[in-house]
């Protein structure tokens, strides 16, 4: 949503906010239900992402330790893949991981600059070299998503301002979303990114304040701005990840206020996450979120090295 | 929420907000309060909707501009990843107050509470530092040349001189791997803070870029980064360097001080290793004192760890005591260095151990050599040819408990590394079991010498390695038992020389073994030592070896075709394998008895087979000389084993065969009586070995009951067949090795020779009853057979011994002369079937024949001829006899002989003619083996008989000749065949025969 407000374009919101029928909006609460990355395995040290294959097991990104950990579907270890390094297989501080329909992972192999191609139980299979900005600095890889139906893969370039799009079939990049700015569909370092049920695509606009929703669609992408600038409810200071549940609502976590507020896709704020009692819910700088089928929501809580598993309730 | 309210709220808001959006945030515009604020938390107050203050977090109270926590919201990778630099390595303190050793100045704020933050250096509004955004780090002053890091560490650069790490000194280059892990450099390459220290990132203490000192990483890996890079200083490790080691544990005799004398307590690295940093302290060290940690850089510093090598001083090796000019390789003299520098240098050192003087190599020994050289410091003690050699492995289990160290490649102590001069010696402790230092001109001993161990009994230098020589106390090759008051080659006796020294010399020795007496006369340097005690006149004359003793030298016999275990020896006293016999061979002179670790302890005692310095005992087995003589212990219990047949028969030295053992039974190693180092009497004969035998095997002797009585098989005559076989037999045993069964001849002097004669043991192995089977245990006067009977070859079934030589004799095999066909019960005169005596046997026996010894016949004579070989003849072929079935009664050839060709002794169908007694002669007569050879069925072929019983013709009938133009007609020409059938048709009876008698 743009901040430039001409009066007669707000004259005619006022009337249409006015005239329309008032919706009621409940709270949304959360209730903690497991803890991952602390009693099984190894210990974590500053997580950046979660995932959660079709079988409920799942993958956290170690980020500093340069591995992706495996958990079974009650939380418990099962394995993990990945050092430091820069050869194949190897990761430098990966900072983002997405899942294909197969349960392959794509790894944002941060520090070395590249995307990172896994076989469900760990094998690399291949990487994928990205693309230079036009004044020389080199891709930064945060995050990806994939679109299996489209066989796209995005690749969030943080320092670039860009989202990368890749096309799986022809195997090359197409073309970028954003680019630096504040207007419209610009970006201002981009942390995480995650795809709806239709495709549409939400970025984390981390100095922008917002999440900007993007269609899949080539020619008309940009759709809306999620959230603005604030600490009170429904405004964002640190927005760090996104989630999109079932029902197309989007959850944004923010890791400064530690908390995680949830807006409806076009942008309306419909809550901030809750405890059981009613009280704000509190996270320890809340990154990267995911909900699996069950709809269950996983949250990295970064600087406590560990990631939380919640049920939503209303 | 409600959602009325929200949506009334942001109505409000709307209209309150429209005159500031507008202003405050144009199209595509920077909001400046928004970006401050996204850092400034409290400045986020101007925006902040007083009413609902529906916030979601507390706002601080403090109006700075960010803490950790802000810092981290954007550095964990969402804008810049710090998580591991920051947050995951080591980081510059925060959140403590500074401490003394500092000072902040103001324009570095502290916290409210003063204590440092991320603030306190850095701020977003920094210095232009000149580097990118990646770069960035936001400092409040460039830090160029780590002046940043200065302006509160403001005495860190004051240099060497003040105890201080060299800063702004400038390199050519610094080492790429410190510059790969983050080092930075001044201008010029010049050292700066920042080239050691970094304020993030470092995985170590103390800020270092490299871990330098914590458990389980390479100690003083920073240091030796760049410092590896001096001369003479190896970075790949801390071994093999010429400079003193670090990474390894302190020492044991290590007394550290509670502190240094910079103040400092003593520093050790993880696990408690040397580091670097234990002598020197790079930012506290004394002053002008190369960062030490002491005042004084020389022995004081040194002997804090080393305590024990205090012992040093006063001894020979105090270099500045007795040798103060003394230079080093570095020129100091000793006296300015020190005793211990002296010999070592901390650092740069040329050789091993940091050794201060010039060394050619890398052995430990080239130390020792560099001052006991020609012309060095301690050219009075030099160590000559015939020195304990260095270099050489010692089997590890012995080298474990040995006590001494061994030295590998690296010169450190290795138990399975190389004898080195530092495994007996101890170069700073003089005498081990006393306070004794020597001083300059003291003569050392066994005692003293530097040696780890006193040569004594009790400590036993020698003997830590040597173990096994160990037991030589206590034996009469123990000279201090001895009390003997004889002096090795230096002129110790063995007070002072210690018992190995008596006889051994370690340094400067007369020859091989180290050996440190005269030498006697022998083969062999081994026998040569010996000697030089059991010689005439000397300390043991009374244990002298006589001419008639084991043979020394030479190829021993169990060479060949088996390993063995008894040592061998060079002409020069070295053990081969492809060397001779020598007293060592089966003496160890270092244990009175095998196995055993010390000797009776009594002088002059009488040793037997059991002891006397034998390797191996010659117990009930004989094992000793059954290492070598295999064979011949084979004699083991059999009649020939005096303890089974003669127990209390006694040898030349009356010592019955318990006594001497069953070899000592017959021989003596050592002073024996004759030839094969007999030690029994012997009997009548003309070949040695034929008296030998007849020294048992006589009247009145033990062996009387297996004495010869009747005639016997020729021996020392000339039995051309015979000769010709056991020649070459002979021969191939000297030429190509031992077969036990060859049937070897004799000379007169009892020796083995090709040109030698029959005799008794060509036939018989008096060492073995069963040339197959060995001996039967504990048999005596055992009746034996042609299997046994101590043969060399079994006669059964087909008289194998007897064919070697009668080889043309074997024919007789498969005839009907051979008894298995036509008689298998039937005795010879020894009561022997011929299946107990072999075909030949059953009608000659080489022993005990009928009177007069003719054709060693073992069967009766018949009376039906005046002729011996027809009475022979008849004996068989008569009624009732086993020849019956060929009897020819018309047998007597008329007497005149025809003069045929056949007669003539060069012809070739020579036939014999026999005078009565059987001798062939030319003016003999006709007779049975005239026309028949009795040992082969047919004349045609050189083959045996035909396994039964046969009717002949002419071309067999065991006649000599194949053709019927020979025997008959050579004399009767066409009568020939009528004779012929006149006298063996079975037509023809007695009466028309008597008719037809042709010379009627």
């Amino acid at each position: 949503m743009s901040y430039h407000l001409s009066v007669p374009w707000f004259l005619c919101l006022t009337l249409i906010l006015v005239g329309m029928p008032l919706q009621a909006v409940g709270a949304i609460t959360a209730k903690k239900i497991a803890t991952i990355g602390i009693g099984s395995g190894p210990e974590l040290r500053h997580p950046s992402d979660v995932l959660v294959n079709s079988r409920g097991e799942i993958f956290v990104l170690d980020g500093v330790n340069n591995r992706v950990v495996h958990y079974d579907a009650q939380g418990q270890y099962l394995n993990q893949f990945g050092k430091g390094g820069s050869k194949p297989g190897e990761f430098n501080n990966p900072l983002g991981m997405a899942m294909n329909r197969d349960g392959n992972l794509y790894v944002a192999d941060t520090g070395n600059s590249r995307v990172q191609f896994f076989s469900s139980d760990g094998q690399y299979l291949h990487h994928i070299e990205l693309p230079h900005d036009g004044d020389g600095r080199k891709p930064d890889p945060t995050d990806v998503a994939i679109d299996d139906v489209r066989n796209k893969l995005y690749v969030v370039d943080n320092d670039n301002h860009k989202v990368l799009v890749y096309d799986l079939k022809q195997k090359r990049f197409k073309r970028y979303i954003g680019g630096m700015g504040m207007k419209g569909g610009e970006l201002r370092w981009p942390f995480s990114i995650k795809l709806d049920r239709q495709g549409r695509i939400f970025v984390v606009d981390v100095i922008n304040t917002t999440v900007k929703s993007y269609l899949p669609d080539e020619k008309r992408h940009f759709d809306a701005s999620i959230g603005k600038w604030g600490v009170e409810r429904g405004e964002l200071f640190r927005p760090k990840g996104v989630a999109i549940d079932d029902r197309d609502e989007v959850y944004i976590s923010d890791s400064f206020l530690g908390v995680i507020q949830v807006f409806d896709n076009q942008g309306r704020f419909l809550s901030v996450l809750l405890d059981e009692e009613g009280q704000l819910l509190k996270f320890i700088t809340p990154t990267r979120l995911h909900f699996d089928q069950k709809g269950l929501l996983y949250v990295v809580e970064m600087f406590a090295h560990r990631v939380t598993l919640y049920e939503i309730g209303r | 929420m409600n959602s009325y309210r929200v949506l009334g709220g942001l109505f409000f808001l709307c209209l309150l907000l429209l005159p500031i959006s507008a202003v405050a945030a144009p199209e595509g515009g920077q909001n400046s309060s928004k970006e401050c604020s996204m850092c400034h938390l409290r400045w986020m107050d101007d925006f902040i909707n007083e009413e609902k203050k529906d916030l979601l977090m507390e706002m601080p109270e403090a109006r700075v501009a960010a803490d950790e926590m802000m810092c981290y919201s954007c550095h964990d990778g969402s804008i810049a990843d710090s998580r591991f630099r920051v947050w995951e390595t080591s980081k510059h303190k925060s959140g403590i107050k500074p401490s003394e050793n500092v000072t902040i100045p103001e324009e570095f704020p502290l916290d409210a509470e003063g204590k440092m933050t991320c603030a306190t250096c850095h701020t977003s509004h920094g210095v232009d530092t000149r580097v990118d955004m990646a770069s960035a780090i936001f400092l409040r002053e460039a830090n160029v040349g780590s002046s940043m890091c200065k302006r509160c560490h403001r005495d860190k650069d004051d240099g060497a001189d003040e105890g201080m790490h060299p800063v702004d000194v400038e390199f050519d280059a610094l080492p790429q791997e410190i510059l790969d892990a983050g080092a930075k450099v001044g201008v010029k390459n010049t050292v700066i803070c920042e080239t050691c220290h970094t304020a993030h990132g470092s995985t170590g203490d103390n800020f270092l870029i490299i871990p330098n000192s914590e458990e389980g990483v390479p100690q003083s890996k920073l240091c030796e980064t760049c410092h590896g890079l001096s001369p003479d200083m190896s970075s790949d490790g801390v071994l093999r360097r010429h400079s003193h080691p670090v990474d390894v544990d302190i020492t044991d005799d290590a007394k550290l001080p509670a502190r240094w004398d910079n103040g400092e307590e003593p520093y050790l690295g993880g696990g408690k290793k040397v580091n670097c940093r234990t002598c020197h302290s790079p930012h506290n060290g004394t002053k002008k004192n190369h960062l030490l940690v002491v005042n004084d850089g020389g022995d004081k510093l040194c002997m804090t760890c080393h305590s024990s090598k205090e012992t040093i001083l006063r001894t020979k090796h105090d270099i500045p005591r007795f040798n103060s000019k003394e230079p080093s390789a570095d020129g100091e003299a000793a006296a300015n260095g020190g005793v211990c520098k002296s010999c070592h240098f901390m650092h740069k050192g040329y050789g091993p151990r940091m050794w201060a003087r010039q060394v050619e190599g890398e052995s430990l020994d080239q130390l020792c050599i560099s001052c006991h050289a020609k012309g060095e410091m301690a050219e009075e003690a030099l160590t000559g040819e015939h020195s304990h050699p260095t270099g050489v492995g010692v089997d590890q289990a012995v080298s474990e408990k040995s006590g001494l160290p061994l030295f590998n490649v690296e010169g450190d102590v290795d138990v399975a590394g190389k004898v080195s001069c530092a495994t007996c010696h101890d170069a700073h402790l003089w005498a081990v079991a006393s306070d004794q230092r020597g001083g300059k001109d003291v003569d050392g001993d066994g005692n003293s010498s530097f040696l780890r161990k006193s040569e004594t009994k009790q400590q036993a230098l020698c003997r830590s390695c040597h173990q096994k020589q160990g037991a030589i106390l206590g034996t009469e090759h123990d000279l201090s038992l001895e009390a003997d008051r004889s002096k090795n080659s230096h002129g110790q006796g063995v007070e002072r020389s210690g018992v190995c020294g008596a006889c051994h010399l370690i340094h400067n020795a007369d020859g091989d073994k180290l050996w440190g007496r005269n030498l006697g006369v022998g083969e062999d340097v081994i026998e040569q030592m010996c000697n030089a005690c059991h010689s005439r006149g000397h300390l043991a004359e009374e244990k002298m070896t006589g001419d008639e003793s084991h043979p020394m030298g030479g190829v021993p016999i169990f060479k060949v075709g088996k390993e063995h275990t008894l040592p061998l020896y060079e002409k020069n006293g070295r053990r081969s394998r492809q060397g001779g016999v020598s007293c060592a061979t089966c003496h160890d002179l270092h244990s009175w008895s095998p196995g055993s670790e010390r000797g009776p302890g009594e002088k002059k005692i009488e040793g037997d087979r059991f002891n006397s310095f034998l390797r191996q005992a010659n117990d009930d087995d004989a094992t000793l000389c059954a290492t070598c003589h295999e064979v011949n212990a084979m004699i083991l219990g059999s009649d020939h084993d005096l303890r089974v047949s003669a127990p209390r028969e006694i040898n030349m030295e009356r010592l019955t065969a318990d006594e001497t053992g069953v070899c000592g039974a017959c021989h003596m190693v050592h002073n024996a009586w004759g030839d094969g180092l007999w030690s029994r009497g012997v009997g009548s004969g003309k070949n040695r070995n034929e008296a030998l035998c007849n020294g048992c095997h006589a009247r009145r002797k033990s062996a009387s009951k297996k004495r010869l009585h009747g005639p016997k098989h020729p021996m020392n005559k000339k039995v051309s067949e015979a000769k010709a076989t056991l020649k070459l037999e002979t021969a191939r045993f000297y030429g190509k090795g031992k077969i036990d069964t060859e049937l070897p001849l004799f000379t007169n002097e009892g020796e083995r020779s090709p040109e030698g004669d029959i005799t008794c043991s060509t036939c018989h192995n008096p060492h073995r009853w069963d040339p197959e089977k060995g001996a039967p245990r504990a048999s005596k006067n055992l009746e034996g057979d042609g299997s046994n009977s101590f043969l060399r070859r079994s006669n059964l079934p087909t008289s194998g011994l007897c064919v070697t030589c009668h080889t043309q004799k074997a024919n007789v095999v498969n005839t009907e002369h051979d008894m298995r066909i036509t008689g298998q019960e039937e005795k010879n005169r020894l009561k022997q079937t011929v299946g107990e005596s072999g075909v030949c046997s059953a009608c000659h026996v080489p022993h005990d024949s009928m009177e007069g010894g003719y054709q060693l016949w073992a069967r009766g004579l018949s009376d039906k001829s005046e002729m011996l070989p027809e009475r022979l003849c008849l004996d068989c072929h008569d009624e009732g006899r086993v020849g019956h079935d060929k009897i020819v009664e018309e047998f007597s050839h008329p007497e005149t002989v025809l003069v045929g060709e056949a007669t003539r002794k060069k012809s070739k169908n020579y036939v014999p003619l026999y005078d009565p007694s059987g001798q062939k002669s030319n003016a003999g007569i006709i007779t049975c083996p005239t026309c028949h050879n009795p040992h082969s069925w047919t004349p045609e072929n050189d083959r045996q008989g035909p396994g039964r019983q046969l009717e002949g013709n002419n071309r067999s009938s065991f006649l000599r000749f194949k053709s019927a133009r020979n025997v008959c007609s050579d004399c009767h020409g066409i009568e020939s065949l009528r004779r012929y059938k006149y006298f063996h048709s079975e037509r023809s009876d007695k009466k028309s025969r008597r008719r037809l008698r042709p010379w009627n």
